[in-house]
């Protein structure tokens, strides 16, 4: 065997054409689609005198037959694919490419097609100047057959092209031109037309704007949604998703066309999802979607995605060694469930959450990155945070947020730990009890406002109702000389959450006596001086002044005159604030502070009454009476009752 | 008391029937895009040609493809399969390239006629060369490769039991294997549009007899219309 292909090897150098023709052919013949035929006649080094004959740019026939004989050899064998690089076949397709033979031409080119197919992720010879105009000029031939595989050819090239490599050809307006119109021919060129462009818009904005100029875009994108092959309906998908994505897109085409196009999407991409082995990027162009537009959440949700979604979690086989694909789907998940309660409740149903647990875990890190966002939308909702099964997640939770080298994964997941600790006691244990606390406590440290931010929120949602075990868990952690800087923090975001955590600090049970004791009796001066400071904002003027009712209804009766004293006035004056929950927080302090609920002693009562009324309270009182807020005269109410008589009970807040 | 069926079906007149018909429009321009279709697939060029001539209607393909493509066909049912691969390579080498399984049928066809020609050591040969490297990594390539190669242990394989291999039908299905991928290489449906709708008329009317009694076609090359008020 190997005697009769050494035999036609030495016959590629003949002297005689018809004879180096025969060879060629017999080779060629003998390759196509056969792995141990290439590899024998490999190690014969056929592949260098194959692509001498490239050369004969005279003889046509010749140079047809060897062309399709290099690219099979390239195609499907590492081996072969080298041996056609090293002995410059590249170079001489190329330079076939621009033969005035269109036969040499279009054999040319599908052997560029089949060795672009072999080279992984690094075409083999960037295409410079002269040779991509050739190539971009080939894709409105004359015959339709050459710009068929013109657009093949460009297609499976941008496939292997670098993102600086497509942003060029998308520069070129002949490119988006052409491929616009091959859009519309019945044959092979629409499909690696569709692809070609889904690549080139997905590199360039200003690529998907030029598609936008072609006068039937709409139509020629839309009805490619309803075409044969599933790959060509997802790269349409991405095309208008692109295209959805440009600049000031809505006020060139309008609003209606933008949704006209989402909706045709939808249906195709939720069927996508289920094709198998085509798609995996299917589930990422989706999560686009959804992001893009509240109106197609809704849709996807009345088109029962989230069932959909939730059963492809559930087959491992179809996301197994696909990371992309399992990425999109919860990230689509994600997205469903952080604007939906029905789509939470939904996944809670399908016993989805042991899945996305599993997730966090995952080698891939965007993987596990899609499921952290997905355990962030679930925990919003308070009506499944009571259904999520706190010891299956916390200990992944807890890894991400420890081990993570990646900063906004780490942040990721400490948002999502937030909402966790929110409501739940075990969640709260875990965190308190675990290396969790202390992370958390080091992030208040951050230079990057927004994390700061959100590992104060952590802290705040960890604090909230907590028992008294996490709560001294908390301040041990936080010493207060640590956190009163906090309370001033440049970033209005961080003092919000700040005095949130105060707040909730204070709402707990003897939380006067362990604040005083954390604080060294500081926290009460430090929240009045904040609030005699040029106005603070609402919400942190709220948080100041529950802060001091609560304090005034756990504390003692030194704790009461001494908030009474040096507040007083300011309290007073907040009665005449404009916000109603500001007025609704001063009243709520003046109650704590003047109930006299308390038998041992009814005359300190008596003596702050008696200071509020000397600043002209209980005038003011009277006049909120008319106050359009019903909460606020409820209260003013039972202020003034307490003014009048000492003997109502108000609870903590 | 039980219902018959007779009297729950609604009845339709032929009259009625042929009313409901008329008012349906159909466009002329479908129907010869139909007939085209048909032809184009079919690989009918000459007819094609005419019809293309006398309606008006485009093939919507290069009808020098369709020849090309219906000489492979030939040389496969003639059992000339080097001629049919060495054909199908100069039209478009990607489809044997490409395509493994086709690729394997197409070598495995040859082994046969190589066997029914009683070529035996060039058989073997063949077998070793074109067959074996594939059922290496394919399992059901095994299989088949070894089905085949058992026809060499009988000494008239037409009377083996696996006669079908060496039966005209096992041509067909190669044929039909390569025909259906070169149509897919160029983008055209593999089967023409004409048999799907006569299946949906023949469904159609099963689902119909369900429910009602009507003029049924019960021939569909000579399509009238039966009444359903005769016996």
């Amino acid at each position: 065997m190997v005697a009769k292909q050494q035999e036609v090897v030495d016959r590629l150098r003949s002297l005689d054409r018809s004879t180096r023709l025969k060879a060629v052919r017999e080779i060629k013949n003998q390759i196509i689609g056969n792995k141990s035929k290439k590899l024998s006649y490999i190690k014969l080094e056929a592949v260098p005198r194959v692509v001498e004959l490239l050369q004969e740019n005279a003889d046509a026939f010749l140079v047809v037959q060897s062309a399709a004989t290099v690219g099979s050899f390239a195609y499907g064998l590492e081996d072969g694919f080298r041996a056609v690089v090293a002995s410059g076949g590249v170079q001489h397709l190329l330079h076939a490419v621009s033969s005035q033979d269109n036969t040499v031409v279009e054999a040319a080119l599908r052997a560029l097609k089949l060795v672009w197919q072999s080279s992984g992720s690094t075409p083999p010879h960037q295409l410079d100047g002269l040779n991509l105009e050739r190539l971009i000029s080939l894709l409105s031939a004359s015959s339709t057959k050459t710009s068929e595989i013109a657009t093949q050819v460009l297609a499976q090239y941008c496939q292997c092209a670098n993102m600086e490599i497509l942003a060029r050809l998308a520069q070129d307006p002949n490119v988006a031109s052409a491929l616009m119109q091959l859009l519309v021919s019945q044959n092979g060129g629409q499909e690696a037309a569709v692809t070609a462009l889904s690549l080139l818009t997905s590199s360039s904005s200003s690529m998907a704007a030029q598609c936008t100029a072609h006068p039937h875009w709409q139509h020629s994108l839309l009805s490619l949604l309803k075409h044969l092959k599933p790959a060509a309906r997802l790269a349409a998908c991405v095309c208008l998703r692109n295209i959805c994505l440009t600049p000031d897109i809505q006020d060139k085409v309008g609003a209606t066309t933008i949704e006209t196009v989402h909706r045709a999407m939808l249906p195709v991409l939720l069927k996508l999802l289920h094709m198998p082995a085509v798609l995996d990027t299917a589930p990422q162009v989706l999560t686009d979607l959804l992001q893009q537009s509240p109106a197609m959440q809704k849709a996807a949700m009345d088109s029962d995605a989230v069932s959909s979604l939730t059963t492809l979690l559930h087959h491992e086989q179809t996301w197994h060694n696909r990371p992309c694909f399992k990425e999109g789907i919860l990230r689509a998940l994600a997205i469903l469930c952080k604007n939906h309660s029905d789509a939470c409740t939904n996944f809670m149903e399908r016993a989805s959450i042991g899945q996305v647990a599993r997730a966090l875990d995952d080698s891939d890190v965007q993987v596990r990155a899609a499921a952290c966002a997905c355990i962030q939308s679930l925990s919003g909702s308070m009506k499944c945070l009571r259904h999520i099964p706190m010891a299956e997640l916390m200990p992944p939770m807890l890894r991400l947020l420890l081990l993570q080298p990646e900063p906004e994964l780490q942040h990721s997941a400490l948002k999502a730990l937030s909402n966790l600790v929110l409501d739940t006691a075990s969640a709260k244990d875990n965190v308190a009890q675990s290396a969790g606390l202390p992370a958390m406590v080091q992030m208040l440290a951050l230079p990057d406002d927004e994390r700061r931010c959100s590992a104060m929120w952590a802290l705040a949602n960890l604090i909230h109702a907590a028992s008294p075990a996490v709560c001294d868990a908390v301040m041990a952690a936080l010493p207060w000389n640590q956190f009163v800087p906090l309370l001033q923090d440049t970033n209005s975001c961080v003092q919000d959450k700040s005095f949130m955590f105060m707040r909730n600090l204070a709402a707990g049970r003897s939380a006067a006596e362990c604040v005083k004791q954390w604080s060294g009796g500081s926290a009460v001066p430090a929240l009045v001086a904040r609030m005699q400071e040029l106005p603070p904002p609402q919400h942190i003027l709220v948080h100041i002044l529950y802060c001091l009712s609560n304090f005034a209804s756990t504390g003692s009766e030194e704790d009461r005159d001494a908030i009474a004293s040096v507040a007083g006035e300011c309290i007073k004056a907040h009665l005449h604030h404009e916000g109603v929950e500001v007025r609704t927080a001063a009243l709520w302090v003046i109650l704590n502070l003047t109930d006299g609920a308390d038998d041992d002693a009814p005359d300190r009562a008596m003596k702050r009454i008696q200071q509020f009324q000397s600043l002209g309270t209980e005038e003011r009182l009277r006049d909120m009476l008319q106050d359009m807020s019903l909460d606020v005269r409820e209260r003013v109410s039972t202020a003034l009752n307490n003014f009048g008589c000492t003997s109502s009970d108000n609870s903590e807040f | 008391m039980a219902r018959t069926e007779a009297w729950t079906k609604k009845t339709v007149s032929k009259d009625d029937w042929e009313k409901k018909l008329a008012a349906v429009k159909i466009y002329k321009e479908d129907m010869n895009k139909l007939v085209m279709n048909f032809l184009v697939t079919e690989g009918y060029v000459d007819a094609a040609e005419v019809f293309h001539k006398e309606s008006n209607t485009k093939p919507g393909v290069d009808l020098a493809a369709i020849t090309d493509r219906m000489e492979i066909r030939k040389a496969v049912q003639s059992g000339d399969i080097q001629q049919a691969i060495e054909r199908v390579n100069d039209l478009n080498p990607e489809i044997l390239e490409q395509q493994h399984e086709l690729s394997f049928h197409m070598q495995q066809q040859r082994l046969i006629e190589l066997i029914r020609q009683g070529r035996t050591e060039e058989a073997l040969e063949h077998a070793q060369e074109y067959l074996a490297p594939p059922g290496e990594d394919d399992p059901a390539f095994l299989e088949e490769l070894e089905r085949t190669v058992t026809l060499l242990a009988f000494e008239d394989a037409s009377q083996s039991p696996l006669a079908d291999l060496m039966d005209i039908t096992q041509r067909q299905k190669t044929a039909s294997e390569l025909n259906a991928a070169i149509l897919s290489s160029q983008c055209q449906e593999k089967e023409p549009r004409l048999p799907t709708l006569l299946k949906l008329l023949v469904w159609a009317q099963n689902q119909l007899d369900t429910r009602c009694t009507y003029p049924r076609i019960n021939d569909l090359a000579a399509p009238t219309l039966t009444d359903p008020m005769q016996t």
